[in-house]
């Protein structure tokens, strides 16, 4: 050791000054030696920096050997007792100590004795922190977690004792259910009685190292569980509600109480038969599959586990070292959370250097790299715990440690259904929530980890999916073809935006619940105020930080949701008149979302979403007041696109109440007044849809006056479109929705297909008539709002009432004088609006609508020549609309809609065979839509429904074969909306016609079996839709008239079929 | 000096050779340490096995005195890698031997005993302060292990065992000017390789 210099290296020579220095715990530099031996340079520098290295890798392998060496030896010194403890066996050992299973002599109980390593008890530290987690531990009561009896030390060892629990950890139920036997066939030819013997007790830290088999054959006989029979239980169990021993009763009795012990033996006794007798690895395969049951078990366990960490963590406990080793389960499936020995009492916080890593890295919370512990990091443990057991592998299975830490901080593990498919979504979700990588993401408390759970187990609906928003965003966008019809930036912008703010949104709903939290918790008197004032002051910076960039977030989620909704809503309805040419997308240039289908699951998101908006709202913004009202107007217009209608009216009315608070602040916003006129408007049609047509009547009444009444409004370009609109729906009012088909079916159904004997045509008034149409009829229910008269069919109207508190205003003597000047009117607006922008393709559209209006206008007062050129002239502005814009479907479908209009009441033969004409244009206009967008509903019902069309020309015709043929191939088409839709009253209806129809037809060509067979499947789906629409005598009346006629046909004489007007008065 | 040592023992008998060898006793440790396979760890006590070795040492120190060819230490520390040797046998097997497995396998990830054993030293500040160091010493190993056995062997000698260069001369029975130059050579090599890992430089000089 005392070398000469002579023959050495001199580098060499320094190097091992330097190294020396090191070893003494000095820090040499390296620039010192550099600058004492210039000549040297190169080369010192070459060194230097990998002797240190060396060097302090070797300190640090000497440290670590030397470590276990300490612990290891406390075992040499075969313990046999330890104060009132007979020691019986090592169970484990860990980092901090090891765990027998002893005998407490004076209450004759098996108790699990964990001795800190002398080594490290030489550490006044260490022993302050291992008396620390006994007490806190101790002072813990609850169901899953093991319960501490006490603290002693004896010989210079410190010890605790508690419950001895007769479990397996869930990581080698884990490894069992992935498939390793090989891990524990290691433990020697006992086989699974070492098994047993090894995995018996809790362990503590993650260096579990089973003692030597030869050295030490201890092996306890009245072991009743081993891992394959926990992973059974998980596998197949059906746990058995809480049949576990009170508090009192464990102290009463050993650990598991004998009495439980034979049950416990009982309950797995058929599992461990079988273990025996498929001892060879090929027995494996008789383990269950993986089934529901698991999902379930552990849901259940996780649940308890997390309920434990909610009580503990109300007493001010924390875990800090959940992972599946420190989770027990017992034969009788109930969960134990041992191991409270890194605990940190938040209330000495003094005590335990912060600096200290305490935990297992695998299963760290991303701030505890930093040293920061809290409840949310136990919730995130646990979620990588629930996570393990439900994907049989770790959620992050780096095992290099700098990856691993950077991998937790940056990403979240792998989705658990990419993994596996069977894993149920709801826990999957549940899941992702516990272990967001930001803390502010994950569940606020273990208790409502806890509830989530149980939801799941209850299969009631997780609140965790408030969560997911983003996800259901992407899901929302992935399922519209938005994404393939929308060039690639618009898609990034809309995803973008969907994250950006749902992660805002969530992040202050989060930080809500903090202070919402803080504050309960203060209302409740517990400890800890000081804390729980500090945390709410930083929650509500943090939430007022958030609310800001949530409202912007939120004005651009808006502008993107507005921009899909108003692309959707642009399509029409088939058989619906109501037009949605957005007043501001019509100046929007740019692709469309032509192909998008909403869903009920679409209104849901945007309400979710609308809670949000609300609360911004209520911060006293007024734009986003604005944004808000708007936002409930679009789902509104969801509601009533899916049918819903009268969510539909109730959300309008909603908006509608805002956009009023909205206008009476700001009096001369033209726009505001514009928007509450269109919502009138859009309550009117949600009426008339649910049957409530003199209600529909007010609603449009108000829009009206609303955009004539208010000064400014009608100088505006979007005023008068939007009351050109609004006297377009007023005049067709009764055309909308299945009603119309339904009031005309009272007077004219495909019965009659016959041709009439009376000279009146078929159908012809079936589609667009309305029943008050008598000249005496008086146009308007202001008066008389609770007088619906949806129901009438009489032709002699029977309205009370001396005259139309409408005509005082308007100066109409009847309906038809105010039809037509109302669209005359119509008509003017949108020529005027054309005059100043001839160009602008939304004016177009709506004065094809309009003169589509005013061809249902002509048929109601029975203009037949009105009629001609009405429809002739919506064609022609559409076909020329459909050829300047051969892109957008939204021309041919409104073409198609328009060309299926029936040209009067009463057709000459060649008007008739103008309509087939037109009707074949129709079906080869959808036909090509629906080739080219098959998702899209709307297009596949205005096909069905130009089908019945020709269906009923043809019936009429006598011509049965074709008839049959069409109708059977409209039924194609509506029978699967209908199902799909069970709301959407039109999709209903168009079934049940074409149903009808078909079983007339049936008759006509002497079915009368299949004929019955169709007539009573359509009265079967009236009956659930008139029995989910009460109210609507319409649909009562419809079913009326069918099982009427099922009953002529049960008779011998049904061929001779009543004429149906009789019916109908 | 090693006349000095060997006059000593001579003299001394059972008790010089008892205080020579408590002298040595650390540095002993520290190579049944590095060198006992870590599957042996927690069942053989590093104590032991130099218990055995003196035993071994006391009845053999008459041939070493008459015929002492290297330095006294470099005889003991033969006589106990020979019993390490054994114990590995009898534990292992014929095949296993002891070397620097240990090092240059990296240990187990499942088992993080690295924050558990530097937190109870205290040289910890944080996690992601100890993974780092971690990974720098997952690289060393991987550096070590591209290395000739020779090379690996110098360095594991004068750092892990901390020896003399006269006494890796000894113990590799080559001359000591060439076992310093080996040593440099060695210590240059781990540089380069060390020197390809990012912020080596920094952290260590």
């Amino acid at each position: 050791m005392t070398d000469t210099t002579a023959d050495r290296n001199p580098i060499d020579v320094l190097g091992d000054e330097f190294a020396a220095r090191l070893r003494e715990g000095e820090a040499p530099s390296i620039d010192d030696y550099v600058a004492r031996h210039p000549d040297l340079a190169e080369d010192i520098r070459a060194t230097f920096p990998s002797i240190a290295m060396m060097e302090k890798f070797s300190r640090k392998e000497h440290t670590e050997r030397t470590f276990e060496r300490q612990t290891s030896r406390l075992i040499s010194d075969s313990l046999e007792t330890l104060g009132d403890f007979q020691i019986i066996r090592e169970i484990g050992r860990g980092g901090m100590g090891i765990v027998y299973e002893a005998v407490e002599k004076s209450l004759k109980r098996r108790v699990a004795l964990k001795v800190l390593s002398p080594g490290v008890a030489g550490s006044q530290k260490q022993i302050q922190r291992f008396n620390r987690e006994a007490e806190a531990a101790a002072r813990l009561h609850h169901t899953n977690i093991v319960p501490v009896y006490g603290v002693g030390a004896e010989r210079d060892l410190h010890f605790f004792a508690m419950q001895f629990i007769d479990g397996v950890p869930l990581s080698d139920v884990i490894r069992f259910v992935r498939g390793r036997p090989e891990e524990h066939e290691r433990s020697g030819p006992s086989g699974s009685g070492s098994l047993a013997d090894r995995l018996l007790a809790p362990i503590t830290n993650a260096d579990f190292r089973p003692r030597d088999q030869t050295e030490n054959p201890t092996i306890d006989s009245t072991r009743c569980f081993n891992v394959e029979g926990a992973a059974k239980v998980l596998l197949t169990g059906t746990h058995k509600d809480r049949p576990l021993p009170s508090v009192a009763d464990s102290d009463s009795e050993s650990s598991v109480s004998s009495s439980n012990l034979t049950e416990a033996i009982a309950a797995v006794e058929p599992t461990l038969k079988s273990l025996t007798i498929t001892d060879d690895p090929a027995g494996r395969s008789q383990l269950p599959v993986i089934s529901m049951k698991y999902w379930r078990n552990v849901a259940r366990i996780c649940a308890d586990v997390a309920a434990a960490l909610h009580y503990s963590h109300r007493h001010g406990v924390l875990h800090r070292d959940i992972k599946p080793a420190n989770l027990l389960l017992d034969c009788q499936g109930i969960v134990w959370v041992t191991d409270f020995g890194l605990a940190r009492h938040e209330d000495q916080e003094g005590i335990t250097n912060t600096g200290d890593i305490v935990g297992t890295l695998r299963y760290m919370a991303p701030e505890q790299f930093n040293g920061e512990s809290n409840n949310r990091s136990d919730i995130y443990s646990l979620g990588l715990t629930l996570y393990e057991l439900l994907a049989l592998r770790p959620a992050f299975e780096e095992s290099r440690h700098g990856p691993l830490i950077s991998q937790k901080t940056s990403s979240m593990p792998a989705g658990l259904r990419s993994i596996n498919r069977e894993i149920p979504r709801d826990l999957e979700t549940i899941t992702q929530k516990a272990c967001a990588t930001n803390p502010a993401d994950r569940y606020a408390t273990a208790g409502e980890l806890a509830n989530d759970l149980r939801r799941f187990l209850d299969d009631r609906p997780v609140l965790a999916r408030r969560a997911t928003i983003t996800e259901q965003f992407i899901r929302w966008a992935r399922r519209n073809p938005v994404v393939a019809s929308l060039s690639g930036v618009t898609v990034t912008l809309l995803a973008t935006v969907a994250i950006v703010f749902a992660v805002g949104q969530y992040r202050t709903q989060a930080a809500l619940d903090i202070v919402e939290n803080q504050k309960s918790e203060l209302e409740d008197g517990q400890a800890r105020l000081d804390q729980s004032l500090i945390a709410e002051r930083n929650s509500s910076r943090l939430a007022r930080a958030e609310y800001v960039r949530a409202e912007k977030n939120l004005q651009l989620a808006v502008a993107a949701f507005d921009s899909i909704i108003d692309n959707v809503a642009s399509r029409g309805l088939p058989q619906s008149l109501t037009l949605n040419i957005g007043d501001d997308v019509s100046g929007v240039e740019g692709p469309r979302a032509y192909d998008t289908m909403l869903t009920a699951a679409d209104a849901d998101l945007l309400e979710t979403l609308l809670t949000f908006f609300d609360d911004f709202a209520g911060q006293n913004q007024t734009d986003l007041r604005l944004q808000s009202a708007s936002a409930r107007k679009r789902v509104g217009d969801i509601q009533q696109r899916l049918g819903r209608f009268s969510e539909a009216e109730a959300t309008y009315r909603q908006s509608l109440e805002a956009f009023e608070t909205l206008s009476s602040q700001k009096p001369n916003d033209s726009q505001l007044i514009i928007t509450r006129a269109r919502i009138h408007n859009e309550i009117a049609i949600a009426a008339s849809r649910r049957g409530t047509m003199w209600g529909a009547v007010d609603e449009h009444n108000r829009a009206r006056s609303l955009l004539q009444e208010t000064a400014g409004v009608m100088d505006t370009a979007n005023g008068k479109l939007e009351l050109a609109r609004t006297l377009g729906l007023l005049t067709t009012i009764s055309s909308r929705s299945g009603m119309s088909a339904l009031m005309s079916l009272t007077r004219n159904d495909p019965s009659s297909g016959r041709p009439p004997s009376d000279g009146r045509s078929r159908g012809d008034n079936r589609r667009e008539r309305r029943p008050n149409d008598q000249p005496g009829d008086r146009p308007s229910g202001n008066s008389r709002p609770d007088q619906e008269r949806s129901g009438q069919d009489r032709p002699d109207g029977g309205r009370r009432g001396s005259g139309p508190s409408g005509s005082s205003r308007n100066g109409f003597r009847n309906w038809s004088e105010m039809f037509r000047a109302s669209s005359d009117q119509s008509l003017a607006l949108l020529n005027e609006l054309l005059e100043q922008e001839p160009s602008r393709p939304d004016y177009r559209l709506e004065l094809a609508i309009a003169w589509r209006n005013r061809a249902t206008v002509a048929r109601i007062i029975n203009d037949p020549e009105m009629g001609k050129v009405a429809i002739a002239s919506a064609i022609q502005h559409l076909d020329e609309l459909a050829r300047d814009f051969p892109e957008d479907p939204v021309y041919r479908f409104e073409l198609a809609d328009t060309l299926c209009l029936r040209p009067s009441r009463n057709p000459d033969n060649e008007a008739v065979d103008e309509f087939l004409q037109r009707i074949r244009r129709a079906i080869v206009l959808c036909e090509d839509l629906v080739e080219r967008y098959p998702n899209v509903p709307e297009y596949q019902a205005l096909m069905g429904t130009s089908l019945t069309h020709q269906a009923t020309l043809l019936h009429q015709q006598q011509n049965f074969g074709l008839a049959a043929e069409s109708f059977l191939q409209a039924i194609e088409l509506q029978q699967p909306l209908a199902e799909q839709f069970a709301t959407v009253s039109l999709y209903q209806v168009a079934y049940i016609q074409s149903l009808w129809g078909l079983s007339e037809i049936s008759i006509a060509q002497n079915e009368p079996g299949a004929a019955i067979g169709y007539l009573e499947t359509a009265i079967d789906r009236l009956q659930i839709l008139s029995t989910s629409a009460p109210q609507n005598r319409m649909l009562q009346h419809y079913l009326e008239k069918l099982r009427r006629r099922r009953g002529e046909l049960a008779r011998p004489s049904a061929e001779d079929v009543p004429n149906p007007t009789a019916t109908a008065g | 000096m090693e006349e000095e040592v060997i006059k000593k023992l001579i003299d001394g008998g059972d008790t010089a050779v008892a205080e020579l060898f408590s002298e040595f006793q650390p540095r002993l440790e520290r190579m049944v340490e590095f060198r006992l396979d870590r599957r042996l760890r927690g069942r053989v006590d590093s104590l032991d096995i130099i218990q055995e070795a003196y035993i071994e040492i006391a009845r053999r120190i008459g041939d070493y005195t008459s015929n002492p060819t290297v330095a006294f230490y470099v005889w003991v520390r033969q006589i106990t890698w020979q019993t390490l040797v054994s114990v590995h046998r009898r534990h292992l097997g014929q095949k296993r031997h002891p070397n620097m497995e240990v090092r240059l396998n990296r240990s187990n990830p499942n088992e993080t005993t690295f924050s558990i054993a530097e937190a109870l030293v205290g040289q910890l500040t944080s996690p992601s302060g100890a993974a780092r160091r971690q990974e720098d010493y997952d690289l060393l190993r991987e550096a070590l292990s591209t290395m000739d056995d020779t090379d690996r062997e110098v360095l594991a000698l004068r750092h892990f065992e901390q020896l003399g260069n006269n006494e890796v001369a000894d113990v590799l029975g080559i001359g000591r000017t060439a076992a310093s130059n080996r040593y440099v050579r060695a210590i240059k090599r781990l540089g380069d390789v060390l020197a390809t890992l990012p912020h080596f430089q920094e952290r260590y000089s």
